[in-house]
């Protein structure tokens, strides 16, 4: 049983007047603890993908599963209860609120949860501390560097402990040696259990993930394991539409 | 550490999120809080002229006048032909004593009877009133005039018609039916009958006519702020059936219609005002809710729903509001008070209102509120996965 589960998921826009199909028929399946890397030129569609996958931009046609919820079934108000549940987003740095600290950045999905603010604090400067960031809680975003934005960043994503990560062009914005860091960060997260998915269009990102899913013109042009990462003993995903436990 | 002091909530983003944008929050509170200045000042000059139109109606003459019934005499105040008449009837001391037992006592503040009588000074025939002088110099506080105040029964006061025709001034003797008294004070010009009448203490010109105990009329001044007027005329009716008792309200509601219609345009004026405020607030939260596209976009995604969006940027005009209203009261207030002094020139003081504070509170915030509304809706309304994408 697939975690995430996208059935014959076509999106299509129109821009211009004319319309644009960013999705084709999408079928893919991500089983629970995978790292996944979403790759394709600009215009393939992935970043489209993972909006779709983020439970904020329905498909015009398909269907979405994710942990056996049909999320796009939901109305609006409980598709956002879903993302605060299930969903961690990294973005790319300009991500993060320009007036709240790191921490209170990395606390902004616990403004909507019921957990008592002194835990809230410990959790969020817990998180802060995985990415290695605990001494700068109380700076802002524009006081820090680009990577240890992007640390922010997974920090509010994993705070809430989601089962799965969405990530969009993570290592966009940085310098190789800090984009090395980030995809390092991530997959010490997956390996503890976390399902991650990443949207990159950067080759050497695909070191880090066990599968990699080309996207071109809005289809998936190519699914296959990553066997660099062998030694790490992971089980490899099979073709495209096979579903995974 | 530090962290454990902090807590997380939608307020918390409301409040970084104002003290980051102080510009825009100070033009929404500069907006807002003119429009309830103007609001408050013009609800307070209007509460103070209304007061002060009181207080002068209360001054400038007396709302009641009681002339006895008569069937076959006009008998208006001052005029000359009091004295021809036979039929002249008059009140009694007892009568002007019961003025006073009415159930709406505590309204009426001055009771001033006046014996008319014609006598003749120096071969002029002159009208010699004989009055309460402490009651009537209250009555008549528009009086002016030189010389000194009368302190004794032998003291008179003449209309300055009066003085010129009969070539004295203050401090002059003058003899009356053989009676000598002193000018104590010449009236200024008032420009009615007063100006040609001579005023005597009200037991001597009884003892001259040999009155004793009666009154031709009497002027009844009421506090009019609570006034039931008609209904004091009613008990004084009541009480004096020899009487007739009319209530001189026209004064009174020519004035109140002068300051209701000030209190209709200042309404109108602020209505107007108050709407332009609206727009600035509309305005400034809309913009304000366009440069924080991405960052809606990023609330939803991490699972804010459109109501948390809506709470957050309600929750910044709350607190707007609240400033504008405290700063528009206490502006307001100011700027009425040195209106009402400098400009208007009343006597009544604008106070610092609390209920008036409350009402500019209220106020403040049903048009911040709803001003933002729209604005907190389109926001919440923000295609997440859209809002994110834009630069």
């Amino acid at each position: 049983m697939a975690l995430i589960d996208l059935r014959q998921v076509s999106k299509s826009y129109t821009s211009g007047g004319l319309p644009v199909a960013a999705l084709k028929a999408v079928d893919l399946q991500v089983g629970e603890g995978e790292m996944v890397a979403i790759m394709g030129p600009s215009g393939s569609g992935k970043s489209t993908m993972l909006t779709v996958l983020g439970a904020m931009n329905p498909p015009t046609s398909g269907v979405v599963m994710m942990d056996d919820i049909d999320v796009y079934a939901l109305s609006s108000e409980r598709r956002a209860d879903f993302r605060h549940e299930y969903l961690g987003f990294v973005f790319q740095q300009q991500h993060l609120v320009p007036y709240l600290t790191a921490l209170e950045n990395v606390m902004l999905p616990m403004a909507i949860s019921r957990c008592p603010h002194r835990e809230q604090a410990e959790m969020a400067q817990a998180a802060l501390e995985r990415v290695g960031l605990g001494d700068k809680d109380h700076r802002l975003p524009s006081q820090l560097s680009g990577g240890e934005q992007e640390r922010v960043a997974i920090a509010r994503a994993i705070v809430n402990q989601p089962p799965v990560i969405l990530a969009d062009e993570p290592t966009g914005c940085l310098d190789t040696q800090t984009g090395a860091e980030v995809m390092e960060l991530l997959r010490t997260l997956n390996r503890e259990g976390l399902t991650v998915l990443v949207v990159t269009h950067n080759p050497e990102n695909t070191r880090y993930v066990q599968r990699t899913v080309r996207l071109k013109d809005g289809r998936i042009d190519g699914d296959q394991p990553n066997h660099q990462d062998e030694p790490e003993g992971l089980q490899q995903p099979a073709k495209a539409g096979t579903g995974r436990s | 550490m530090e962290a454990q002091g902090l807590a997380m909530r939608l307020s918390t983003i409301s409040l970084n999120n104002l003290r980051r944008r102080r510009g825009k929050a100070l033009l929404l509170v500069l907006g807002l809080a003119v429009g309830v200045a103007t609001v408050v000042s013009m609800l307070a000059i209007t509460t103070a002229l209304r007061a002060d139109t009181e207080r002068k109606i209360d001054q400038y003459g007396a709302n009641i006048l009681m002339v006895p019934r008569s069937d076959d005499l006009s008998l208006s105040y001052g005029g000359v032909a009091v004295g021809v008449s036979t039929a002249v009837q008059e009140l009694s001391a007892a009568d002007v004593a019961s003025i006073r037992t009415i159930k709406n006592a505590e309204n009426i503040s001055t009771v001033a009877p006046k014996l008319l009588g014609a006598a003749e000074v120096g071969g002029t025939r002159v009208l010699l009133v004989g009055v309460d002088f402490p009651e009537e110099l209250r009555l008549k506080r528009w009086w002016t005039y030189e010389g000194q105040k009368p302190e004794g029964p032998d003291h008179l006061i003449l209309g300055q018609e009066a003085a010129q025709r009969l070539k004295v001034g203050p401090g002059s003797p003058l003899q009356i039916l053989g009676r000598p008294f002193t000018v104590a004070a010449v009236l200024n010009p008032i420009g009615n009958q007063e100006d040609g009448l001579i005023y005597a203490d009200l037991g001597v010109v009884q003892d001259l006519f040999g009155k004793p105990g009666k009154v031709s009329l009497v002027e009844v001044s009421a506090l009019c702020s609570t006034c039931p007027i008609e209904q004091i005329v009613e008990q004084i009716g009541e009480k004096l059936p020899q009487a007739k008792v009319t209530a001189l309200a026209q004064v009174m509601k020519s004035r109140e219609q002068t300051v209701e219609q000030l209190g209709n345009f200042s309404l109108a004026v602020s209505a107007v005002v108050l709407l332009v405020g609206g727009l600035v607030v509309l305005t400034t939260m809309m913009s304000s809710v366009n440069e924080r596209t991405r960052e809606i976009g990023i609330f939803r995604a991490v699972g804010f729903r459109k109501s948390h969006v809506v709470r957050i940027i309600l929750m910044e005009a709350l607190l707007l509001s609240l400033m504008s209203g405290l700063v528009g009261w206490t502006v307001g207030t100011l700027g009425s008070s040195i209106i009402a002094q400098r400009v208007a020139q009343l006597e009544a003081p604008v106070s610092w209102d609390p209920l008036l504070a409350g009402w500019a509170l209220g106020l403040a915030l049903l048009v911040g509120l709803l001003g933002s509304l729209y604005p907190a809706l389109r926001a919440s309304a923000l295609d997440p996965a859209e809002a994110l994408r834009s630069i």
